[in-house]
């Protein structure tokens, strides 16, 4: 479930800054007050360098940067998978259920 | 093998109240020799601080994708006849059920290691999240012990 409506327009401009949306819940959303923030990045990143680019334009939340995982596309991501444009994202902080 | 789609699966979330007795109905077979039903519940004192109430909040879409993952992996590791996993969202008041989590199976042993499994991957493994209500007023979102698997797929 893609969560932007259609790919930005010029994929030939390696300098084109496009914004990614971020779900978060919990001690996140609390501390943002939203449950959601965005994201702008310039193309598919690997997880870790996207959540440090998350951190560094949202610093609010950057003090739980250690406690962050991510969601793509409803799977736990490992540092190194990649995230982008068009994917559905959220920020996973260890889980409490049960 | 206990599939997706079918009377011998039951995955939901939900903001009502849990049965066990529904659990339980829902698990019988002519097939099983052993029922279990575990349901987790809110203690109300933790040491000596006290807990009013527990609210749950969750990542839907995932949590569902999630729990019929683990009832996938746990269809392969025990020959499981009808299994059950239910999780309660919102506020979930003291001594009333936040989880349930059954398995039906022919021998015991397999219902004990199967449910266990289950309970004990669910509390790491779904994206959901507890806010604990102090009796003092105090309330506070709790953070697991431990990082979600990154390997389950």
């Amino acid at each position: 479930m893609p969560l932007k409506q259609s790919e930005p327009p010029d994929l030939t401009d390696k300098e084109s800054l496009v914004p990614v949306r971020i779900q978060l819940f919990s001690v996140l959303r609390e501390c943002m007050q939203s449950r959601f923030i965005d994201v702008t990045i310039s193309g598919q990143m690997e997880a870790d360098a996207f959540i440090d680019a998350v951190c560094e334009q949202h610093p609010r939340i950057s003090g739980y940067r250690s406690l962050m995982n991510l969601a793509v596309n409803q799977t736990y991501a490992r540092p190194g998978d990649l995230v982008g444009p068009g994917d559905e994202v959220a920020l996973i902080t260890p889980v409490s259920g049960g | 093998m206990v599939d997706k789609q079918s009377n011998t699966r039951r995955v939901l979330l939900t903001h009502s109240p849990l049965d066990v007795s529904v659990a339980y109905e829902f698990l019988r077979s002519p097939k099983a020799g052993a029922i279990i039903v575990f349901s987790g519940t809110t203690r109300q004192w933790t040491d000596d601080r006290e807990t009013t109430l527990l609210e749950y909040e969750s990542y839907e879409p995932m949590a569902l994708k999630v729990m019929h993952e683990l009832l996938d992996t746990a269809s392969s590791k025990w020959p499981l006849i009808k299994a059950y996993l239910v999780h309660r969202l919102g506020v979930v008041p003291i001594s009333e059920a936040s989880v349930l989590v059954g398995v039906s199976t022919a021998h015991r042993r397999d219902a004990y290691e199967a449910s266990r499994y289950l309970i004990d991957t669910l509390k790491v493994q779904i994206p959901i999240w507890k806010r604990e209500h102090w009796a003092d007023g105090g309330q506070e979102w709790i953070t697991g012990d431990q990082s979600p698997e990154t390997s389950s797929n």
